[in-house]
């Protein structure tokens, strides 16, 4: 089975001017004005980040600038309606003090999953069409809410210039904070899994900030930059529940343990789709050090803490990189770059009752996928032939070794190693530019579901046949390759002084042969064209075309029984 | 001349998007072992996640210069967006228009 997406995209883009006397060129101006809009129909997709106002609304767009001696300020802004505008501000004083404030506010339309397709039910008796079995429906509490988000984002930054015989050069602090506001779709899903979706609309009030410090020193040859960041998440809206069924024989429509015994709830409310707050400390340094006139090296380290404050559950990350680079000659530069990280996160106890009450042990605790030490190690060499023609040759060898989640059913491997190739041409001529670039890449053990699908049948469990038994499914499932061979390149060229052409092109063809179930195949191809052209002093047309053209192999895998 | 004091930009954009799974043509497994199961009655499923979207843009800015500094403006928008498979969020067939009049000063 093969998905397949094509994408075309065809764009004109024109500017006459008439004007007999030549424009005044201003940095100054201000439009005042008023609009309005209107949707015909479903506004998702024909308006998604613009208003239906079907009345007449002000509007307002201005730029100002202006120069008081070492004091320069910059002050533009747009004001389309209330959930739409933004404002830029920017002071600077001299060479020692920038002030930037910023403010943005739009909308977003969000769809609303009709859940029309979940409403069905198995035959017993295919022949004579006789319904019975398993079944889907749904219930959409909300059916004609229209969901969206208002995004309004602040941010002021402050920065210092230190022009003395210290050490520090410069200082930023900065605060940024972003909400979202609005409505989304909340789903339950009742019984063993699937068989009752409910849906009912929730409120948006979320509120992410940042503050953060950043100091910059430079001793002798060596740049030292330090940068701390809080972050916070804090989510204001209210708890919401949902209704979960008491779990029913599906043919029956009665209440029968053997059906009870399988979910963990039923017949009551309980809450759901919360996000919780949570918060995040960093801490990172960077050192680049000129060793000789031909040699330099770059060094990060960083520390980074991210609590859940609801359930107390920390995540520490440690990364480390270093950089060296050296000129060997005036047309050699060479580069080796090797970079580390970990991640350590806390296990949580998942207490879940035993499987069918007296059955099973379902209780477990939960070690978390993040945990993981990755390392990566870069070669790379910059060959120029001329000032206008270089070629590039790097390799780079990735290791991603995760604690707690396999990669591979055979050998249960926990650790995805990559081999990468890369070659790359940029040349300059008269008139024109073009790259070509070729890679390829091998990995062992791309990550993927390991156990995620294709069940053992005929399981023999208490004296019976069983169909499906969730802890021994066998097949492995991924849209990743084992072996990705990618080449794309791109030819500009003036035409005449007054047009010029871009061609480029993209291809990608990978593959996944380690699956024990199937064989991946991945394919992806992109071309296209950008055409610019000045006809007058006044008329500018541009065409552009984009043609894209991916498929890829997956699997299809019926759900038997329940669940 | 009548057209002596008039700046006019005009974008347009036209996109098609297709995407569909191939048929399912064959079952791994022994499926008729198994009972109360209609395999036929997945034979449609690949057609559940087709997408086919159009979409239309056009925008056009009008100015017309009464003196060197000052024009009036008039700002028109069109978006056409056109689902010919619509499914999980219904049909998203729609047309967003919008219009604004004002002026605009140089200085």
């Amino acid at each position: 089975m093969k998905k397949l997406i094509i994408v075309l995209t065809i764009l004109f883009v024109s500017a006459w001017c008439f004007a007999g006397e030549p424009k005044k060129e201003s940095a100054n101006y201000a439009e005042i004005g008023a609009h309005g809009s209107s949707v015909t129909k479903d506004g998702t997709r024909a308006a998604e980040y613009d208003e239906a106002i079907t009345h007449a609304e002000g509007s307002l767009k201005f730029r100002w600038v202006k120069t008081d001696g070492d004091v320069k300020i910059k002050w533009e802004g747009k004001v389309e309606s209330h959930s739409d505008m933004n404002f830029k501000l920017v002071i600077n004083s001299g060479t020692w003090f920038k002030s930037t404030t910023t403010y943005n506010k739009f909308f977003h339309r969000l769809g609303h999953d009709k859940l029309a397709n979940l409403e069905g039910r198995e035959s017993v008796d295919p022949e004579n069409n006789t319904p019975g079995g398993k079944f889907v429906f749904h219930d959409d509490y909300d059916p004609d809410v229209e969901y969206y988000t208002v995004y309004e984002k602040f941010s002021q930054v402050f920065d210092f210039n230190i022009d003395n015989d210290s050490p520090f050069k410069h200082v930023q602090v900065g605060l940024s904070a972003l909400s979202r506001k609005g409505y989304h779709q909340i789903n339950g899903l009742s019984h063993c899994d699937t068989c009752h979706i409910t849906s009912k609309a929730a409120k948006t009030d979320e509120l992410t900030y940042d503050l953060w410090v950043k100091a910059d020193a430079k001793v002798g040859n060596t740049d030292i930059s330090y940068k701390g960041t809080y972050s916070k998440f804090n989510n204001q809206a209210p708890v919401y529940d949902l209704y979960f069924d008491l779990p029913r024989h599906p043919v029956t429509g009665g209440l029968i343990d053997e059906f009870a015994g399988r979910t963990l709830f039923g017949g009551e409310r309980l809450p759901t789709n919360y996000n919780n707050d949570n918060e995040m400390f960093e801490n990172a340094v960077s050192i680049e050090s000129v060793i000789s006139p031909k040699d330099t090296i770059y060094a990060k380290l960083l520390y980074s803490t991210q609590k859940n404050k609801a359930i107390d559950l920390q995540m520490d990350t440690k990364a480390g990189s270093f950089r060296y680079t050296r000129k060997f000659s005036k047309n050699f530069r060479f580069d080796a770059y090797f970079s580390y990280y970990t991640i350590d996160n806390d296990d949580y106890f998942v207490d879940l009752p035993n499987w069918r009450v007296d059955g099973d042990p379902m209780a477990f605790n939960r070690l978390s996928a993040f945990n993981r030490d990755v390392s990566y190690f870069k070669l790379r060499g910059i060959y120029k032939f001329s000032n206008n023609q270089r070629l590039t040759l790097t390799y780079r060898y990735q290791q991603i070794d995760r604690d707690n989640v396999i990669v591979n059913y055979e050998d249960n491997s926990t650790e995805t190693t990559k081999n990468l190739f890369k070659v790359r041409y940029d040349g300059k001529f008269d008139g024109a530019k073009a790259f070509v670039e070729v890679s390829y890449e091998d990995i062992d053990h791309p990550f993927e579901n390991y156990d995620g699908i294709y069940e053992e049948s005929y399981h023999n469990y208490s004296g019976g046949t069983l169909w499906y038994y969730l802890r021994e499914r066998v097949g492995e499932a991924t849209s990743l390759p084992n072996q990705d061979f990618r080449i794309k390149g791109s030819f500009t060229v003036d035409l005449t002084g007054d047009s010029s052409l871009n061609i480029y092109a993209n291809y990608r063809d990978g593959e996944n042969d380690e699956l024990n179930t199937y064989k991946m195949d991945l394919k992806s191809k992109n071309a296209g064209f950008d055409y610019f052209v000045q006809l007058n002093d006044s008329t500018v047309v541009t065409i552009g075309y984009d043609y894209s053209n991916g498929s890829q192999t997956t699997l299809y895998a019926v759900p038997i029984m329940d669940g | 001349m009548p057209f002596e004091n008039v700046e006019i930009n005009l974008t347009a954009s036209v996109s098609n998007a297709k995407a569909h799974f191939d048929p399912i043509t064959h079952w791994d497994g022994d499926i008729e072992a198994i009972p109360h199961l209609d395999f036929e009655g997945y034979s449609e499923i690949d057609t559940y996640s087709d997408l086919d979207f159009n979409v239309l843009q056009v925008k056009t800015e009008i100015y017309y210069y009464l003196t060197k500094d000052l024009s009036i403006m008039a700002v028109l928008d069109y978006n056409k967006f056109t689902d010919d498979a619509p499914y999980v969020y219904g049909d998203q067939d729609g047309k967003w228009v919008y219009g604004k009049l004002g002026f605009r000063l140089l200085f």
